[in-house]
């Protein structure tokens, strides 16, 4: 598709560019452009190419588990980052590693941003999962900061470039991430992930689970893992009751209906978790 | 009107939409090009003569568009040639010709990883970014790079032997 009124702008920094966006909506933030391109949508009027902005950066205190990712940081870079740190597989960055790199491809992870995946937010996004279990801030414009929950719900609401997250982990939880897809290089038909903390009693102290791939993007209810307090590792029949109980909430596509996928989600988080922990 | 009318017509209006002016690197030469704002580096490469990259699934999924873009495998048809200014790309033709091929495009050739060819420009440029990293790659990182290329004819047992290949004639040279 070719159009002819779209302009292309090149700020030379951060502030510029989001104040050019803010002043036209319209003019919109570009980052690996894989979204842009696979929609082919081009309703708006012209594009912000950032690479200027230098939002291309992985910052980490480890003294404090904080990490920030700029915004323009591609999947194979953060990837590349976590491989050459020394993570433990069910650690929060262990998991992380292990999500990005099952998504898409290996020359698209080349361009895929932590910005624009979060911007576009696709249903079969692999990042977003994982980042509902730790404490995650998103910065934007001139460094205004908001949680990624309420981010996820009011992202389309208000004009922003975002510059960077903020991930503040619990080193003390163990993780856990598994995708559902057709196919390993297909979209990911779901996605769950959880963290959880045993008592020296083997009962569950603190439970965090969030499936993408639902309904609203994100399933994240603190009702439900708040039910798995206090469970003994062995109740079985406990496990199986809370999970099946629940309604996860996805909706029917042209692949599956949403029954289908709410009782292999049942299946594959049941097994996890009792298999896991 | 005819078939060459409608072609003329065609040719003058893309004319008329190519409005944007970039300067990149192509294969180690400097080219100065018109785009449009929305045409992908894919169809601007095809355009201007770079055919060895080939267009095949226009979403990202199937790599035979594969470019190295500032050194890093890209699907060219998910970039905009227009965000491309004062980038370098290098082509799988970049890298080697028929007089004098690049040690990957030897090995695809010595291992027979060639059938109908059209797969194999993405095929040589993903192999090329993973040797250039890692000079002795494992089976299980040579499918990991080549996870975005997809070959409809060889079944890849032949395409990895050539990337083990390649590895053993890269590491030869170099030593």
């Amino acid at each position: 598709m070719i159009k002819t009124n779209l302009k292309w702008y090149t700020p030379e920094n951060f502030d510029e560019a989001y104040k050019l966006h803010l002043n036209n909506p319209s003019i919109m933030p570009c980052g690996g452009t894989t979204g842009i391109l696979r929609t082919k949508n081009f309703k708006n009027e012209g594009f912000i190419n950032l690479k200027n902005c230098n939002l291309s950066y992985i910052k980490e205190d480890k003294n404090s588990s904080l990490i920030k990712i700029g915004a323009l940081t591609t999947f194979n870079e953060v990837i590349d980052y976590i491989k050459n740190t020394s993570y433990k597989k069910n650690s929060f960055l262990g998991i992380l590693l292990s999500s990005l790199s099952s998504s898409a491809s290996h020359p698209l992870r080349n361009r895929i941003t932590i910005g624009g995946s979060l911007f576009d937010l696709p249903i079969w996004s692999d990042l977003i999962s994982p980042l509902f279990l730790a404490n995650v801030d998103v910065i934007y414009n001139d460094d205004k900061k908001i949680n990624l929950s309420n981010y996820v719900e009011e992202r389309k609401s208000f004009p922003h470039i975002i510059k960077e997250i903020e991930i503040h982990y619990d080193e003390k939880q163990s993780y856990f991430t598994q995708r559902y897809s057709l196919t390993n290089f297909d979209y990911a038909v779901f996605r769950f992930s959880f963290s959880y903390l045993l008592s020296s009693d083997k009962r569950i102290k603190s439970f965090i689970c969030s499936i993408s791939g639902t309904k609203n993007i994100i399933y994240f209810d603190r009702d439900f893992n708040d039910r798995f307090n206090d469970l003994s590792i062995n109740d079985e029949e406990g496990l199986r009751k809370i999970i099946f109980s629940n309604d996860f909430n996805f909706s029917t596509d042209f692949r599956f209906d949403a029954e289908y996928k709410s009782q292999v989600l049942k299946s594959l988080l049941f097994d996890a978790v009792k298999n896991i922990i | 009107m005819s078939t060459f009318g409608k072609k003329k017509n065609y040719k003058k209006r893309l004319e008329d939409k190519l409005n944007i002016k970039i300067s990149l690197n192509i294969n180690g030469e400097e080219i100065q090009a018109n785009t449009s704002a929305t045409e992908t580096l894919l169809n601007f490469l095809r355009r201007i003569g770079y055919k060895d990259v080939k267009c095949g699934c226009e979403e990202g999924s199937c790599g035979s568009c594969l470019v190295l873009l500032d050194g890093k495998a890209t699907n060219s048809c998910q970039v905009f040639a227009a965000s491309c200014e004062n980038s370098k790309v290098i082509t799988s033709n970049g890298l080697g010709d028929t007089n004098d091929p690049h040690p990957i495009q030897k090995a695809f050739v010595d291992a027979g990883a060639v059938q109908c060819g059209f797969c194999t420009p993405g095929m040589v440029i993903a192999t090329y970014e993973l040797l250039t990293k890692n000079m002795q790659p494992n089976e299980e990182e040579i499918k990991e790079a080549l996870s975005g290329n997809l070959c409809r004819c060889t079944g890849y047992v032949k395409i990895i032997e050539a990337v083990k290949l390649a590895a053993d004639y890269m590491r030869n040279t170099k030593g």
